[in-house]
């Protein structure tokens, strides 16, 4: 035994030997380092994940010559992740809509955009904190084959017999937008305490064929023909309209709430002046050029060029969303929903 | 078979220790091989790929650099942008370098406020997210040195990317205009004899071009979690080799696949380790039998040397080995008969002694002897008492030498001496009838001899010779020649014959004689027994009548006397 450990010593002996010296060379083999250029590199933070960010990075990038690293996630999660101060450390966060990022304002480091002046005068910087980059609408989109002579024009056309279970939607606890979609039917059917409205709400849930957990699933399930009707937002369905998919879009008779969607500056980042200039660039007239013309999105720029997919606003019947009151009432509103869902799950 | 079952187990112990020592090195050298096999296949397979990528790349960079340095070009862009000439000659231009350049390439003409002066872009294809980009990439064109050309790469919305060649047109010193050369991604094409992977990025790891799609992450990016040469993709195992063409400001990535094949990797460990099992099974076999082989030898070569010891001096030991072991049974068994013959020697010498001692002893107080000396004496007092009185002095003298037998060795001058005393005592007594004459030489004096070497010679001279013969004449002579003293006692008695002579001289050197010439026997033992083979005792008959009797001592073991 004396012997096998005698000898196991010094095998190990030899072993470490062999590998050190492959380690050393591959070390050294390694130290050729290359003269990558050590640029400037922020850190965003988004909960987007169309392609407006195709469209907005590569070119932020090549225009001030900074590194862009990318964070995505559900808004929720990277609010957490700012606030646990994981790494990498945000700069920008990029995502949700108003509700949701005023309810985490104590993490934003105050900038208004050089190009503030030349927003709409509803969607500036009125906190001080966040910028609007562009206009998210709640729609109503429709598969043309599927409906055949079903007359859906707004809302309340959607309890029709023919669609009960054919109609999809988002959760508004994980999606900001089905929760804008909910706060616009809403006001669309009464008010946001009225009791019309939310026996409605009741109505349409009922009708409902799934509920899902991504509003990606939604406009995707109408145009692969899963659901006759979807409940979601303007933008991904305008593009799928001009990539000639199946589809339609319909602004509901009741009325379309804009919320804009918005982008701030994290306390205590890490590169405050590109921060900055990415603030500035996303409310530039170049980029929102790009957005409303090449991305069919609702510019926040007061003379954007729209796209030619993008229904105009004039034929819109647009309300006016209560902001305050939909901030301060936010859990209230969704533990309403919650109420009518266990209802409609006990009925079953 | 204790001792043995030792030398065995350490002989196993040292065979296996060499060939586990062996084992291990075989073990590590096959793994290292294996390791480096793999490494220097991968590094060179990686970098050929990186080569055929990189000497594509170059080329089309070089192309590039070169019909945007065109001076034919530079002037016709300067023309246009003074409004000195429209823009219908370029397009002419862009075709031509099209025709003979390997990928489709587009051009934009800005001028210093970036604004497009020519595009050879479509309208539908303009749109306002390239016209930004390429303002962008005018104003970072405006920081390059004045010969050089910028470099970036174009990409929207999951279409595949440009590289994006700009060089700034200047007019004394001044831009006026930027030049851009919008490269297509067709290098799937050019790369059609690149065998592996292959990435190309700028140094802000923007990819131009990627054989595989799923190698790209975030938005256009690629860039490897670490500078290792194994990393991984999308949760595959890469190679990696990089080369940088600083020039064109771009990376190149050349990628192997290389799996973790852990049924290979267990395949060779397993391997390893049954081979090492099997040598370590091997090896103590081995080592068994070999210490058993050689042990067996021992075993028996401790048998046979115990016999000798238990059982009698004479065995001698028979190996069949015919090894060292043989050998060594060889030469111990030479070694027990020298010393058998040692001790037969010392033995007999000491026989010998004690009978010479005796036999002196018994001369010195020879009853014959005394009783003649004594009967000469008594009558010498009566006629003349002064001879009577030196006569007893002689008597004295040679009692008192024979008797001290504290010294076994003496000068030949003292020995001589008593030989004197001896013959004037004998001459007193047969008075004209002996003559003595002695012949020494002097060096012969200093020699040490035994005590009492010439008088049984003498003795038996005079002994012998007045059996037949009235008159006896006795001579004693001592020369040296070399190392060799001769001592040699002569007298002209009956002597013998030849035969007679060569028959006794055989004789006397035979260990054990009944002889009569006792006396001669015992002495040319001892001197063989004391000085070795050249020395002895010679008996010559003379050619008339008579004996020589010649004493033969090599000295070069000897003494000699200091005085």
């Amino acid at each position: 035994m004396n012997l096998i450990y005698k000898y196991m010593k010094r095998f190990a002996v030899i072993l470490l030997a062999v590998i050190s010296v492959i380690y050393g060379f591959s070390k050294v083999w390694r130290s050729i380092e290359f003269n990558r250029s050590k640029k400037q590199s922020i850190v965003i933070y988004t909960s987007r994940t169309d392609n407006l960010l195709d469209a907005t990075i590569p070119l932020f990038e090549e225009k001030y010559g900074v590194q862009v690293e990318l964070v995505k996630g559900e808004l929720g999660e990277l609010f957490s992740m700012i606030r646990e101060g994981e790494k990498p450390i945000a700069d920008i966060i990029m995502g949700g809509t108003y509700s949701y990022m005023y309810s985490n304002r104590e993490l934003f480091q105050e900038y208004v955009s050089v190009n503030d002046k030349y927003l709409m005068e509803n969607y500036r910087n009125h906190t001080g904190l966040m910028t609007s980059y562009l206009l998210e609408g709640s729609c109503v989109v429709v598969n043309k084959s599927l409906k055949q002579d079903i007359i859906i024009e707004g809302y309340e056309d959607l309890l029709d017999q023919r669609l009960q279970g054919r109609i999809i939607m988002a959760n508004p606890i994980n999606s900001s937008f089905a929760f804008s979609q909910l706060t616009n039917i809403l006001l669309a059917m009464g008010g946001y305490e009225s009791e019309a409205a939310w026996e409605y709400v009741h109505q349409l849930i009922a009708q409902m064929g799934e509920i899902a957990s991504s509003s990606e699933k939604v406009y995707n399930s109408v145009a692969s023909g899963n659901y006759i009707v979807g409940l979601t937002y303007e933008s991904p369905c305008v593009t799928l309209v001009g990539d000639s998919a199946d589809l339609e879009i319909i602004y509901p008779k009741e009325g379309t709430v804009y919320v804009p969607a918005m982008a701030a500056i994290v306390k205590d980042c890490s590169n405050l002046e590109y921060s900055k200039h990415f603030i500035d660039f996303i409310s530039s007239k170049d980029i929102q050029n790009i957005y409303a013309n090449l991305l069919m999105k609702r510019s926040v720029y007061r003379d954007a060029i729209e796209g030619e997919y993008l229904t105009p606003i004039q034929d819109i019947r647009v309300l006016e969303e209560d902001m305050e009151y939909v901030k301060h009432n936010k859990l209230k509103i969704l533990s309403d929903y919650s109420v009518i869902i266990d209802r409609i799950m006990g009925e079953d | 078979m204790k001792a043995s079952r030792g030398f065995q187990d350490k002989l196993k112990l040292i065979v296996i220790h060499k060939l586990l020592t062996l084992v291990g090195t075989g073990s590590v050298l096959f793994a290292v091989g294996m390791i480096l096999a793999v490494t220097v296949t991968n590094y060179k397979n990686a970098k050929d790929n990186a080569t055929v990528y990189s000497n594509k790349f170059e080329n089309v960079y070089n192309e590039g650099a070169k019909f945007l340095r065109d001076e034919t070009l530079q002037d016709l862009c300067k023309q246009i942008l003074n409004y000195e000439k429209d823009t219908s000659q370029l397009p002419y231009m862009i075709y031509e370098f099209n025709a003979s350049f390997p990928m489709q390439v587009k051009i934009v003409l800005s001028d210093k406020e970036r604004n497009i002066v020519y595009k050879s872009y479509s309208d539908m294809e303009w749109d306002f997210y390239r016209n930004s980009f390429n303002k962008a990439i005018c104003a970072n064109a405006f920081l390059v040195g004045l010969d050089e050309i910028y470099s970036s790469v174009y990409y929207f919305n999951g279409n595949a990317s440009n590289y994006v060649m700009s060089k700034p047109i200047y007019e004394y010193g001044i831009t006026i205009g930027y030049l851009n050369l919008y490269i297509e991604d067709q290098w799937e094409e050019c790369l059609y004899n690149a065998e592996y992977e292959g990435i190309i990025t700028d140094y802000r790891g923007r990819v131009i071009h990627s054989s595989r799609q799923s190698f790209i992450t975030g938005i256009n990016k690629f860039e490897p979690e670490s500078n290792q040469s194994i990393i991984n993709i999308n949760g595959r195992r890469y190679w990696q080799y990089r080369q940088e063409l600083e020039e064109a400001g771009v990376i190149i990535y050349s990628l192997i696949y290389y799996p973790r094949n852990n049924s290979l990797l267990f395949a060779a460990v397993g391997l390893i380790f049954l081979m090492t099992v099997w040598w370590f099974v091997l090896a103590n076999v081995m080592a068994e039998s070999m210490a058993q082989s050689n042990s067996a030898a021992v075993s028996k070569l401790v048998k046979e040397i115990k016999a000798i010891g238990e059982e009698n001096s004479s065995y001698r030991i028979t190996m069949a080995t015919e090894d060292e072991f043989a050998e060594i049974g060889l030469s111990i068994n030479q070694m027990l008969d020298s010393i058998n013959e040692l001790n037969l020697k010392n033995t007999e010498l000491l026989r010998i002694n004690n009978i010479t001692e005796i036999n002196q002893l018994t001369a010195q107080v020879n009853p014959h002897f005394l009783y003649n000396t004594l009967e000469i004496i008594r009558n010498l007092l009566i006629f003349d008492s002064k001879k009577a009185d030196s006569l007893i002095v002689k008597l004295t003298q040679i009692l008192r030498y024979s008797i001290n037998n504290s010294r076994k060795y003496v000068c030949l001058e003292e020995d001589m001496l008593y030989i004197k005393d001896y013959l004037e005592i004998q001459k007193s007594r047969f008075e004209d009838n002996l003559h003595f004459a002695i012949a020494i030489d002097e060096p012969c004096l200093q020699c040490i001899v035994p005590k009492l070497l010439l008088q049984p010679l003498i003795e038996n001279s005079i002994k012998y010779g007045f059996r037949k013969k009235m008159k006896i004449q006795v001579g004693i002579q001592g020369k040296m020649e070399g190392n060799i003293l001769y001592l040699s006692v002569t007298d002209d008695g009956v002597g013998m014959t030849k035969e007679e002579a060569e028959s006794l001289q055989q004789s006397i050197y035979e260990a054990v004689t009944e002889s009569e010439h006792n006396g001669l026997h015992n002495i040319a033992r001892r001197l063989y027994l004391l000085y070795g083979l050249d020395s002895g005792l010679d008996i010559i008959p003379m050619e008339t009548e008579g004996l020589k009797v010649v004493i033969r001592i090599n000295l070069e073991r000897g003494m000699s006397c200091t005085k």
